[in-house]
């Protein structure tokens, strides 16, 4: 794993320089060090933005501690593939992107990222990324949700996110003919 | 992955139910990408989600959801029409971040009246643009809509519209610079347009493709200062632009017949300041071999160019000439043959070419062998470039 570069390294990092630094060193609640870049954190979480902004960031690691250390280092590993992502030739590229499309569908590397998760891992960076604020990253997750649903029965789906059907027969007929126009004869 | 972690979070054996322990609005976000009819079906999960559709922020309501339940498409358009009436009619007043409708028309039949066929539609988005919809796509099968131009000139919240294969009438400009004084992403394919002219003070990115037409024979004017990206390949004379000033990048289709040196030099000046271009020129029009109808491009670093530039020996040149900072060049043919002589341009055998920063030819070609083509360059002898030829 190439990402978690400030695991063990941070206590090291943090002698070199304390002040202008390009990082800064998230703790997750099980007390695990990581590192990200600053421009990206502050550019993909509004929230590490505010703290930034706000100089709120400890040098020593900022507590995070509604994050394990497997979402966190999942953030940290988004943030960098995200800011690796940005084409840096971008002048030099002749087809025009629409950057201010207001959803656009994951990138091919985005996919990958989240298809590697396991159920429990991707809840918990859809919780992470809800909490600092991360639309991209929470679009992403959530759109994989979707995905783990899109065109499966109600059983199909039950079975797959452990959903207990709490309703009983009379009110499941109830719904269905209450919006009879959505189910028709299926 | 499967490790457990000493999170205290974490810590049932039992499997238990993550989505529903999420909160309301990441669950809403989760199932708003799903299709309208799956997402309304949701409410039979359990009790948790009886009543979540009611409030999505995101409604994708599609025809292909109805495919195979009905014998012909104008029975499953009556569905598709019944299911979305209901759905915007019981869901909750809350704001609504993005509308996409996909519908497939009743089809053409004599007996049907285009305006009353659309109502649906325009109601529909009617219902979108009021709810505060930033987003609206509209995408018609089988069929023309006619836009209700109306519906966008009350003040809406919207920054991106998305219309296909959809009637826009005299006046759907002007309606739309009245009402979406937030808008800022227009892209139309398909359409058929009957405005002379469009302007704008908000639109940074505006795209009519090339299935679009303009209904005129008159010169349609664009004059939008807030433009960013353009791109317009519709079947119309070469439009008049005015007010270019903040475009960043354009990829412009135009025909040349019936226009005038002039017309040429004007069109392409109110590009020049851009720095990506992807230009086409179709039709016969005799470019001087002076180089009157090209303006200094100086901040162009990526260009690509059509077949027309090869249309004469001093075009490509000339145009070069006049792009003194260029990095890239592209350029798309037809026949991979002609790659020869794009590169003894290129060569500057009259020492002409003041390209000091070009790095890289593309030369994108549709038909031609690739061997032959690779010799052509080896020839061709441009070492200091990075050169690649890619097929269509």
């Amino acid at each position: 794993m190439e990402v978690d570069k400030g695991k063990g390294e941070a206590e090291e990092t943090r002698k070199v320089a304390e002040a202008d630094r390009d990082t800064v060193t998230l703790k997750s609640s099980d007390g695990k060090l990581f590192e990200v870049s600053k421009e990206a954190a502050a550019r993909l979480s509004t929230v590490l933005a505010g703290m930034i902004a706000g100089g709120s960031i400890d040098d020593n690691g900022t507590d995070l501690k509604q994050i394990g250390s497997e979402a966190l280092e999942n953030v940290v590993d988004y943030c960098n593939k995200h800011a690796n992502s940005i084409p840096s030739a971008a002048l030099i590229s002749s087809s025009i992107s629409f950057n201010t499309a207001p959803f656009k569908e994951p990138e091919e590397w985005e996919r990958k990222f989240v298809d590697r998760l396991s159920h429990d891992a991707l809840f918990d960076l859809v919780e992470a990324a809800n909490f600092l604020g991360m639309e991209r990253l929470l679009d992403v997750t959530c759109h994989k949700i979707s995905e783990m649903m899109k065109g499966k029965s109600p059983d199909q789906i039950r079975e797959v996110f452990n959903i207990k059907n709490d309703y009983t027969k009379e009110e499941l007929e109830e719904i269905r003919q209450e919006l009879a126009w959505a189910f028709y004869d299926d | 992955m499967a490790e457990a972690s000493s999170n205290a979070r974490v810590t049932p054996a039992v499997a238990e139910c993550r989505i529903n322990a999420l909160g309301n609005d990441v669950l809403l976000r989760a199932i708003s990408f799903l299709e309208a009819r799956q997402l309304v079906q949701t409410c039979v999960l359990s009790r948790r989600w009886r009543n979540l559709w009611r409030s999505v922020p995101r409604i994708n309501a599609t025809h292909h959801e109805f495919d195979g339940m009905a014998e012909s498409d104008e029975e499953r358009s009556v569905l598709f029409k019944k299911f979305t009436n209901a759905f915007l009619k019981l869901r909750d007043p809350v704001t609504l971040d993005a509308f996409r409708l996909n519908y497939c028309m009743p089809g053409y039949q004599e007996s049907v009246d285009p305006h009353a066929e659309s109502e649906d539609a325009n109601l529909w988005i009617q219902h979108a643009l009021q709810s505060n919809a930033r987003s609206v796509e509209v995408e018609i099968w089988n069929g023309d809509l006619l836009l209700n131009a109306a519906v966008f000139a009350s003040n809406c919240f919207l920054t991106s519209l998305q219309l296909s294969c959809v009637i826009l009438r005299r006046g759907f400009f002007r309606n739309l610079q009245t009402g979406c004084t937030a808008l800022e992403r227009l892209l139309l394919s398909g359409c058929a347009i009957y405005d002379i002219e469009i302007s704008s003070e908000t639109v940074k990115v505006l795209s009519i493709d090339d299935s679009s037409y303009f209904t005129t024979d008159k010169r349609i004017s664009i004059s939008i200062s807030s433009l960013s990206y353009l791109v317009f390949s519709a079947s119309a004379r070469m439009p008049l632009l005015k007010n270019m000033g903040s475009l960043v990048a354009a990829s412009v289709s135009v025909d040349l017949d019936g226009t005038q040196v002039d017309d040429i030099l004007q069109f392409l000046r109110s590009l020049s300041a851009v720095t990506n271009l992807d230009i086409n020129f179709q039709g016969t029009m005799k470019m001087q071999k002076n180089s009157q109808w090209c303006p200094k491009f100086n901040n162009l670093t990526a260009l690509t160019l059509g077949d027309w530039c090869l249309s004469a020996d001093y075009v490509l040149i000339v145009f070069l000439q006049n792009c003194p900072n260029l990095v890239k060049l592209t350029v798309k043919t037809e026949k991979c043959n002609t790659s020869q002589a794009i590169i003894s341009k290129l060569k500057g055998k009259e020492g002409s070419l003041t390209c000091q920063n070009m790095e890289m030819l593309e030369i994108v070609c549709s038909e031609g062998d690739r061997n032959v083509l690779e010799k052509l360059l080896v020839q061709g002898d441009i070492t200091s470039w990075n050169v690649c030829v890619r097929r269509q």
